[in-house]
């Protein structure tokens, strides 16, 4: 099924904010309206920090064999928002759900065990481990240390490498390397990670996170510190991933790339949601500019060219 | 009645003091960032200058005023701005167990320092302050009497407490002292300079402990270096009370120390236990504290400043340093006698138990200053089972201990850095006063028997020595083995970033309480052996020894084996040194001292300093990482021309 051809009733494709339905409402129109669930949703999500709201009722679904995009400008909650997905932030009010499953009482780990992978703005790699050992971690995950296994592989380097499969107890050198190849890393494996680039650093994370073998990956700014051609590779990356049935969820500011690999786009602001649509409808509205792209954006349109 | 008001007036009194010194610990601890675990050792240093100024009957005295004028005036500050420039400044930006490591390192430093100026027997005495005058209120023959020198204490309390309210409120620099901490560069950008915040976070930190010590000395006199420096241990509760941060609660955290503390002495009952309740009911307390306070959630940490790790030795490596270890023990048995002897075989069993360190902190990244705790207790299982002294005893010294250490590991599993350091420090102290005081030194010693293996007993001190070597041989080539594998390299990366580890699928506090129970097995074996050396005593496994190792390791190198086998080795070494008179017994300050000055360069100690040069020279030169780093720094120049 082409992924345009399902998601959004057609009169619920982009409308202005005054004009939305109240978030209880649009629960129905942020999903498919029949058939297949959602990957992992997050349900009427609102957190407090202090005196701040850093998220208001927000609802966000992310279907299996797509490429979700969030956008929003700095401060507002889409970081806070993976952390309630992935289990680090417990919302006050919502619900998560994970293939039908309500793991909002769960921890992160576990949820990591269930399938949701993902990468940090700020990086959060093993910083004294090497390119190679960050990615088996993730890839090991599932290995119980006191195993046979664990003491093989601690006495032969890299133990014997059965299979390719990320879950199983033979994940070994070659898988690992496969997944390097696969971000674009090929022969970084034994490279100091305290070393690397921001960009390849990212790339890094991305492997990590596909080691554990996702159903679902969130992604928060994997492009920034990548060069154009990086960029392109990650794009096309993605859009792979989604094809062989991943859901994503990506956050990201490069609104070429979004509107080249998302399937849609949902925009936050201060801690509510005030847009979903395609990416191309995201991008041309008007209330979006203004509260994401800024004044400048506009000035830019208007033909001034501000600054 | 009376009695109750005296308990309640001398807690009073006692919260004072402590809570003098306590703020002292939060005014640093906010302003730099460091948790100063020699604030004691300042105020001890302060109480014996003002000993020698102005009670010091061997020469002619300075009034009082002016001897503690100096005291607070001159030296504190000094003290406060070397400590700064010298050891802090360079930790800027360094992990958590670096900086509580300096802060070990310059309470054993200022240890060294008081030892060798006021050694020897010379009892020193302070007189409480106003001799005589005292204030009687109620009847004669009961009421309750209130001594100058109590007033002080109050008064200076009180006086603390409105001070620092109006330097922290008015004064420009008390603000930016506040802001500091949050965000040092944009306190910079706003025209402060953090440089001068945390010198002055110092200077009256300093300041604080100088000024709890002169009011503290009479209460401790004659003075004593070391129970003075760890006096201060209580004020940590109060501190802990307060989040390190906010100083009303630190004050008011304090009084019900001191009330606590006071009514303990008054009421409780006089059971074996709970003979020396007032010396650790405070650490229990803090213990509980550091419990119940709300914890920081599991949070992205961002990018370190470094991270460069020692090589890991592989298999053939380790079992060829394994080989060479306890050949050199077969020689050393063989040649060794008296000291030396002694020196080799304490410290093998020292390595032991850094070897436990190197596992739970080293590779965990997890700071336990408890560790000779799980050895104690290893010894004392050895003792008591099975007639004492037999590799039954062995396994039961294992197994209680690595189970205590997973009990213990329970609830502190939500701590990290700092507040595990402190939590494991209130369990040392703990453990020492209402366990190994009662159980160890006041009750007849055990005779424990030397193990033997079939046909060879391990009656003399050689063979003592070499069952030591082969014992920390066979750990050593375990514990590289588990780092190279699976286990290892989780540790690694819980210690690099929790939330990761959580993230791909791994219990961050299954893991942790793993590693507990693990590394305090591993003390308890040690402290198995070190019970056949000697007739035990509590102060083998005291706070301040486990501190001199966890601070040797570190120098050594905490991630590395060999290490942690130096590590012991020098602990033993210094021991012996430092009893000696004369220039020798100089030596364990000064190697102290310039061991902490190299941890602000070196992360991984000395056996890690070749490696970083070589790290260095790599960077600079020809790695594909480093192309990619000017390759990045070209497209970036780029974009901002464009």
């Amino acid at each position: 099924m082409p992924p345009e051809a399902m998601w959004m009733p057609p009169e619920a494709m982009w409308m202005p904010p005054e004009a939305m339905p109240m978030p209880s409402e649009a629960l129905w129109w942020g999903g498919p309206p029949s058939g297949c669930p959602p990957a992992l949703a997050a349900r009427h999500v609102s957190v407090r920090f202090g005196g701040v709201q850093a998220l208001h009722d927000v609802s966000l679904e992310v279907q299996a064999g797509q490429v979700t995009g969030l956008i929003g400008p700095n401060g507002a909650g889409k970081t806070t928002l993976f952390d309630v997905m992935t289990g680090l932030q417990r919302p006050d009010s919502g619900q998560v759900v994970l293939d039908g499953r309500d793991v909002t009482g769960l921890g992160p780990h576990r949820r990591a065990r269930l399938g949701v992978g993902r990468t940090f703005q700020r990086l959060e790699l093993f910083w004294s481990l090497s390119v190679a050992d960050n990615v088996r971690v993730g890839a090991e995950s599932s290995v119980q240390w006191w195993g046979w296994d664990s003491v093989r592989r601690s006495v032969r380097r890299f133990g014997a490498n059965r299979a390719g499969d990320p879950g199983s107890l033979a994940f070994g050198a070659a898988a690992v390397n496969a997944l390097l190849d696969r971000v674009g890393l090929t022969g970084f494996g034994d490279a100091r990670t305290d070393a690397l680039s921001t960009g390849s650093a990212r790339r890094v994370e991305l492997a990590r996170a596909l080691a554990i073998g996702p159903s679902v990956l969130l992604l928060d700014e994997p492009c920034s510190g990548l060069d154009d051609a990086e960029s392109s590779a990650l794009g096309d990356l993605l859009t792979d991933l989604a094809r062989d049935g991943m859901a994503v969820l990506l956050v990201e500011h490069d609104m070429d790339l979004l509107m080249r690999v998302c399937d849609n786009v949902t925009v936050i602001d201060a801690g509510t949601v005030i847009g979903r649509g395609t990416a191309t409808e995201v991008r041309d509205d008007s209330a979006v500019q203004a509260a994401y792209l800024g004044v400048a954006a506009g000035a830019a349109r208007s033909g001034g060219g501000g600054r | 009645m009376w009695n109750f008001l005296s308990y309640t007036l001398i807690g009073i009194v006692v919260g004072g003091g402590l809570a003098v010194s306590a703020s002292g610990v939060v005014v640093t601890y906010s302003t730099t960032g460091v948790f100063n675990l020699a604030h004691g050792a300042v105020g001890m240093v302060a109480a014996f200058t003002m000993w020698e100024l102005s009670y010091n009957p061997a020469h002619a005295d300075l009034p009082v005023l002016v001897g503690i004028a100096i005291v607070l005036l001159v030296e504190a500050p000094l003290i406060g701005l070397l400590v700064e420039a010298l050891f802090m400044r360079r930790l800027h930006g360094a992990s958590t167990e670096r900086v509580l490591m300096v802060t070990i390192g310059l309470l054993l430093v200022l240890l060294g320092v008081t030892q060798a100026v006021w050694g020897g027997q010379t009892s020193r005495v302070v007189t409480a302050f106003f001799p005589g005058t005292s204030v009687h209120v109620g009847p004669v023959g009961g009421g309750v009497s209130i001594t100058g020198q109590q007033l002080l204490t109050l008064g200076v309390a009180a006086a603390v407490a409105a001070g620092l309210f109006a330097l922290l409120r008015w004064l420009r620099i008390g603000m930016a002292m506040r802001a500091v901490v949050d965000d040092p560069e944009l306190l910079a950008m706003a025209g402060a300079r953090p440089v001068a915040v945390a010198r002055a976070g110092w200077v009256l930190g300093c300041f604080l402990a100088a000024l709890a010590g002169v009011l503290l000395a009479s209460a401790l006199t004659p003075l004593q270096p070391f129970q003075m420096s760890l006096l201060v241990v209580n004020g940590f509760a109060a501190a802990a009370f307060g989040r390190l941060r906010s100083l009303p609660l630190t004050f008011l955290g304090a009084l019900l120390l001191g009330l606590l503390e006071s009514y303990a002495v008054g009421y409780l009952p006089q059971w074996s236990f709970l003979q020396y309740a007032p010396e650790w009911l405070p650490m229990a307390l803090l213990f509980v504290v550091l419990l119940v306070l709300p914890q920081d959630r599991l949070r992205a940490v961002g990018r370190p400043v470094v991270a460069v790790v020692p090589k890991v030795a592989g298999l053939r490596a380790s079992l060829f340093g394994a080989a060479a270890l306890v050949a050199a023990s077969l020689a050393a048995g063989a040649v060794l006698s008296g000291t030396w002897l002694t020196t080799a075989e304490v410290g093998v069993v020292y390595g032991l138990v850094a070897l436990s360190l190197v596992l739970l902190t080293g590779y965990a990244g997890q700071v336990s200053l408890a560790q000779l705790t799980f050895a104690g207790v290893g010894a004392y299982m050895m003792g008591r089972v099975a007639g004492g002294g037999s590799w039954l005893g062995v396994l039961a010294a294992v197994g209680v201990s690595a189970a205590l250490g997973a009990v213990v590991a329970i609830p502190t599993l939500r701590l990290s850095g700092l507040y595990l350091a402190l939590a494991t420090l209130a369990l040392a102290q703990v453990a020492t006063f209402a366990f190994f005081v009662p159980e160890i030194d006041q009750k007849a010693p055990v005779t424990i028997h030397r193990l033997g293996l079939p046909g060879l007993p391990l009656d003399t001190d050689g063979r003592q020595e070499v069952l030591g070597a082969v014992a920390f041989a066979l750990a050593g080539v375990l514990v590289l083995a588990m780092r190279r594998g699976t286990f290892g390299r989780r540790l690694v990366a819980l210690s690099d970033s929790p939330v990761a580890y959580a993230t791909v699928g791994l219990d961050v506090k299954l893991t942790r309480m793993g590693v507990f129970a693990l590394s305090a097995g591993v003390a308890g074996l040690a402290g198995a052996l070190r019970a056949q050396q000697v007739i035990l005593n509590s102060s083998y496994f005291d706070l301040t020894t486990g501190l001199v190792l966890l601070l040797l390791l570190a120098i050594w190198g905490v991630r590395t084996v060999s290490g942690a086998l130096l590590a012991g080795l020098s602990l033993a070494a210094l021991d012996i040194l430092s009893s000696h008179a004369g220039w020798a017994g100089q030596i364990p300050g000064l190697a102290v001292g310039a061991g902490i000055v190299l941890l602000g360069r070196a992360p991984n100690g000395v056996l890690g300093l070749r490696l970083d040069q070589a790290v260095a020279r790599a960077l600079r030169g020809r790695t594909p990482d480093g192309r990619e780093r000017i390759a990045e720094a070209a497209a970036r120049g780029g974009a901002d021309a464009a």
